[in-house]
């Protein structure tokens, strides 16, 4: 079976909005404990693909097969149960929580978060507690927020919060992560943590699809690329050939050339 | 001194109807202008089983809750899927259905004509009748539904139903089935809601539609915006204060006449001052978006 090595398989994805086709026929496999990039300029669909593999879209054809499963048009809360974890282009901290909490709701609990256990007292929920606050509190040392998790999670930088959402990622404890422009706007400073702590989740065994605009990313992380145009997947491969490539040059051109 | 009990009792029941709206509106983020609607179905199911069946009100105040859940997870099934300002329509449409039901379902209810004689509460065989022996019920069930609304919101439960109200597609991606949230906080709002209805009911021992309008279910929802959302201490001060200044117009001398239009205006007026000088309430922290 052609699945089956493939942690992550896309096939033939297709979505449309009304009359424009926003991913059409998009088809690639990613392995486990790599990094892929997804490029391509403005409004090339790459979202749009995260979103339908993470749920919060319904594919109009194609299908979705993670660990050997079909998941295709899935709830959201299914496909996290099943190990994706994603973060937003346009970062979702819940702002009036503070950052521990923003992490505790990202926790998994089997009783705990039922309405019976949260009335009655009992002593697997503490048992819980006490685990979900070690990893809540692991994640937040491992992206460098300790010293904030009193704070909420409205009062951060902009470049904290895209640490938060990456570190609520982990303690869903995804396998995939998909991560939406994780570097935009942040600061330099910021930008190199990230990419370390990509590296380094890589590393220790996740697997990562970015969306990422800044070439200098791409190149420093990825093992492989893959370039969207107009909803059409027009290049994938390894990062130093993309750049060369003729397709993709010409779908940057006058556009995104300054990313080059 | 008696009319001073009244006002107590009365309070506990709006502090009852306030923790429950709130833990909808204010916890979980959801814009519910129908709560009336549980309190009516409360109020209406244990009085008719008691004045029809003969049934306690010790019982029948739990079918009324209950009942009050179901029609809550009824209406919320199909609503919660809704974003925003559609679910506030909806649930106003539920107040209004319920409101017309009990007006027009004469031969159950006797509609405008309402229902008098029912019996109150008894302990021990011993049949409770005026406001000072109604306090201590009253208040067993405010604090009842206290325990029971502080414990879920300070529980992972009740977290996930803040991250709801924070961000619903955040909490989603999280691995959060939001729907299902939604309606059992929809529910045990309505549950608690259901019991103010009943204890209403069998101490006043007459009731008809005119409790329960819209106004009401908007009344109560001020008292959740006064005090502040997602504040348990605001949802009892909110509370306590709008059902006693309204009685301090009438204190003052004023023919009941003017003081019930009044109290209207009163609300009104006071809303405006909070939004201005503390959108977020009394003694709230969170704002709205
Ligand atoms: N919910 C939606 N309704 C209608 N059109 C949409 C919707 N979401 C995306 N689109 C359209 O689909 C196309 C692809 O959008 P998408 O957000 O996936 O692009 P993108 O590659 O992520 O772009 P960017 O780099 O700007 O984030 C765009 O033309 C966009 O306007
Ligand atoms: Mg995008």
């Amino acid at each position: 079976m052609m699945e089956g090595k493939a942690l992550l398989s896309v096939r033939d994805l297709t979505k449309t909005f009304g009359g424009l086709m926003a991913v059409n026929c998009v088809s690639f496999d990613i392995e486990k404990g790599t990094i892929t990039a997804l490029i391509g300029p403005n409004g090339a669909g790459k979202t749009t693909v995260i979103n339908i593999i993470s749920g919060l879209l319904r594919a109009t054809g194609g299908k979705v097969v993670f660990k050997g499963r079909d998941i295709t048009n899935l709830p959201p809360y299914r496909i996290s149960h099943l190990g994706i974890a994603r973060t937003f282009q346009n970062i979702r901290v819940f702002p009036q929580m503070t950052v521990l909490e923003n992490m505790l709701v990202a926790t998994k609990y089997r009783k705990g978060e039922t309405l019976l256990y949260s009335v009655i007292p009992d002593r697997d929920v503490k048992v819980e507690d006490e685990q979900n606050l070690k990893k809540a509190l692991h994640y937040l040392e491992f992206v460098g927020l300790m010293d904030k998790k009193d704070e909420f999670a409205g009062n951060l930088s902009h470049g904290q919060r895209r640490l938060l959402e990456l570190a609520r990622a982990l303690a869903t404890d995804a396998d995939l992560l998909l991560l939406d422009e994780p570097t935009a706007g942040v600061t330099p400073r910021t930008r190199k943590k990230l990419l370390q702590l990509f590296t380094r989740l890589k590393n220790s065994g996740k697997t990562i699809m970015i969306i990422e605009h800044n070439m200098k990313v791409v190149r420093a992380v990825s093992d492989r690329v893959i370039v969207l145009s107009n909803g059409q997947k027009i290049f994938d491969g390894p990062p130093d050939k993309a750049f060369k490539d003729s397709r993709v040059i010409e779908a940057y051109l006058g556009t995104k050339w300054r990313y080059m | 001194m008696e009319y001073l009990l009244h006002i107590l009792v009365i309070a506990g029941i709006y502090i009852i109807l306030t923790l429950s709206l709130n833990l909808i509106v204010g916890f979980t983020g959801l814009p519910s202008l129908g709560h009336a609607a549980f309190y009516c179905i409360g109020a209406y199911t244990s009085s008719l089983l008691a004045l029809r069946l003969g049934v306690s009100p010790w019982l029948g105040m739990w079918a009324g809750a209950l009942l009050a859940a179901a029609s809550g997870l009824i209406i919320g099934y199909p609503s919660v899927r809704l974003k925003g300002d559609y679910l506030a329509l909806a649930t106003f449409g539920m107040g209004v259905i319920v409101y017309s039901i009990a007006k027009n379902w004469v031969s159950l209810t006797r509609g405008p004509l309402g229902l008098p004689g029912i019996p109150g509460f008894s302990v021990f065989g011993y049949q409770l009748s005026s406001p000072w022996m109604y306090i201590p019920l009253v208040y067993v069930f405010v604090l009842l539904t206290l325990i029971v609304i502080h414990r879920i919101t300070s529980s992972p439960f009740g977290r996930v139903l803040k991250a709801i109200r924070e961000d619903e597609t955040a909490a989603q991606s999280l691995g959060k089935n939001t729907s299902r949230y939604k309606l059992l906080s929809f529910m045990v709002g309505a549950f608690f809601a259901g019991i103010a209805g009943s204890l209403y009911a069998h101490y006043i021992t007459f009731i008809d539609p005119s409790s329960f309008t819209v106004m009401e279910s908007i009344t109560v929802l001020l008292m959740v915006i006064f005090g502040g959302m997602g504040s348990i201490s605001g949802s009892i001060v909110g509370a306590v204060i709008l059902v006693v200044i309204p009685e301090l117009l009438r204190f003052v001398g004023l023919p009941s006449s003017i003081a019930a239009p009044m109290r209207q205006m009163l609300y009104g007026l006071l809303l405006v001052l909070l939004m201005l000088k503390r959108p977020q309430g009394l003694m709230g922290t969170y704002r709205f978006k």
